[in-house]
């Protein structure tokens, strides 16, 4: 007794038999023992491949192929105007791609798969949104504030991301300025003296100078520049402040004022060299020897 | 445009956009998929369903890859799916002259009874279940192969052949003439 699957594999070997134009009679002799069951299952397909044609007349089926061709030219047109407007597919409801019986079907707002560029692109932009909005809101954020923490990141990502070496030294001079701004609203804010604050002023503007050390000459030059104001406007900025602090306090701010005006004859001392003017005497002080050199002022900052 | 070579060729000059090749192409094929529709649907809807099946050829011919006889079928199988889909979640459509020949109410207590010595092939067909008969319309009355017909109905070439089988003896047992129960 064959099995169901034996059967099946020996109808069809038969079936192809049948189709290749053997007679029926001849190809069952090759299985006496399953032609009486495979007879009249030839004949059915016999009869199957008989049965009559739908008459299908070609006024009948005009109007489906005229609907047809209608959709292929609707397509053609679409793509050959596509190329204009690819943005408008990128956004384009689907309903609006589709016919209108199938729009009834979808909703609206029923997107096709964004493809991974376009993903990119939308992530990136609300990074770039995010990082602005940050930014902003925390402008005025001083240490102790919530936002303060965010400030700084926000500075260092910024920091980060640019790449031009000019742009990184003009970046410290602003984060030097900050740092004077913070120490002063803090002050005024909670009557608090962070000396921390003006350490790390000090810090970015020197940071700026070494920066602007490694740059071609006309660089070079205008960015000491710019940092030697800095250190003047900070060194006059701090005197004014210090006028309006106890005496105590007018001690601790004391080195930091004559820091940034050191700094700043230093830097225009640098700048004379550069451009061959010798005539301008270096700063004297009554400091100790070896600290008349500027490195000494470029490096140290106030414990 | 018998053979497969004179197919490629005017499929490709349709994914161009020649509207030529398209005609020719619905002209071509539009018979064969009236002729599974008739037999899947009954006639009243069959040319609608046809229509659908050439307007989805068309909106999706720069996809088709592989055997074009089989992706036109599994076109058409998924229309017609989706026609009984609807018909069952909205039956105030489906008007009794809509029926399709598998939806013949069976008032006996087996088909065979039902019909009785009128049953002819084409009802008989009716009669069997969906892949089946959908089997039968593809490899019979169209003419497709085991492997086109297992792509369109997502088998393998051996499932295909014992559901020949079975769609066989079931068409047999339903037919006297055949050697079925009188």
């Amino acid at each position: 007794m064959k099995t169901e699957m034996e059967l099946a594999d020996i109808l069809d070997r038969c079936l192809e038999q049948v189709r290749a134009g053997a007679p029926v009679t001849e190809v069952l002799r090759q299985y006496p023992d399953e032609a009486e069951q495979l007879r009249p299952m030839l004949a059915l397909v016999v009869g199957l491949e008989l049965l009559p044609d739908p008459g299908c007349s070609l006024e009948r089926a005009l109007p489906s192929l005229v609907k047809a061709a209608e959709e292929h030219k609707r397509q053609t047109t679409h793509k050959a105007t596509a190329k204009t407007a690819w943005w408008f597919r990128f956004w384009r409801p689907q309903t609006m791609r589709r016919t209108n019986k199938e729009a009834a079907t979808v909703r609206w707002f029923s997107f096709r798969p964004v493809p991974l560029l376009y993903r990119l692109a939308a992530v990136t932009t609300v990074m770039v949104i995010l990082f602005w909005g940050a930014g902003t809101i925390s402008a005025d954020a001083v240490p102790g504030d919530f936002l303060y923490p965010l400030k700084l990141l926000t500075e260092r990502v910024k920091f980060f991301l640019t790449i031009n070496s000019e742009n990184k030294v003009e970046l410290r001079i602003v984060f030097s300025s900050e740092r004077l701004r913070e120490a002063i609203r803090l002050h005024q804010r909670d009557g608090t003296l962070d000396p921390k604050l003006l350490q790390q002023m000090l810090e970015e503007a020197r940071q700026a100078v070494q920066l602007s050390l490694g740059l071609p000459k006309t660089s070079r030059e205008l960015l000491v520049a710019q940092t030697e104001h800095l250190s003047q406007f900070q060194g006059q900025t701090l005197e004014q402040f210090k006028q309006q602090l106890p005496e105590q306090e007018q001690a601790a701010v004391a080195p930091y004022v004559e820091m940034s005006g050191r700094r700043a004859a230093w830097m225009r001392q640098m700048c004379d060299d550069w451009r061959g003017e010798t005539n301008a005497a270096p700063p004297q002080s009554n400091a100790a020897p070896g600290q008349n050199d500027r490195r000494y002022w470029m490096d140290m900052c106030p414990e | 445009m018998e053979n497969e070579s004179e197919v490629a060729e005017v499929l490709d000059k349709a994914r161009r956009g020649e509207t030529e090749a398209v005609a020719t192409l619905c002209a071509q094929f539009y018979p064969k998929i009236m002729r599974y529709m008739r037999y899947r649907v009954g006639d009243q809807v069959a040319e609608d369903l046809t229509g659908d099946v050439f307007l989805r050829v068309i909106r999706n011919l720069a996809r088709q890859n592989g055997s074009f006889a089989a992706w036109l079928y599994k076109i058409a199988a998924n229309v017609v799916n989706d026609h009984i889909r609807k018909l069952k979640t909205h039956p105030e459509v489906a008007m009794d002259e809509n029926k399709p020949q598998s939806e013949i109410p069976a008032s006996g207590s087996s088909p065979a009874q039902s019909v009785g010595k009128k049953l002819d092939l084409e009802a008989a067909l009716g009669l069997l279940t969906d892949d089946q008969r959908q089997l039968v319309t593809l490899k019979f009355v169209q003419g497709l192969s085991n492997e086109e017909v297992a792509e369109v109905l997502d088998r393998t070439p051996g499932a295909v052949r014992v559901l020949q089988f079975r769609a066989l003896s079931a068409l047999r047992r339903l037919l006297p003439e055949y050697g079925g129960a009188p």
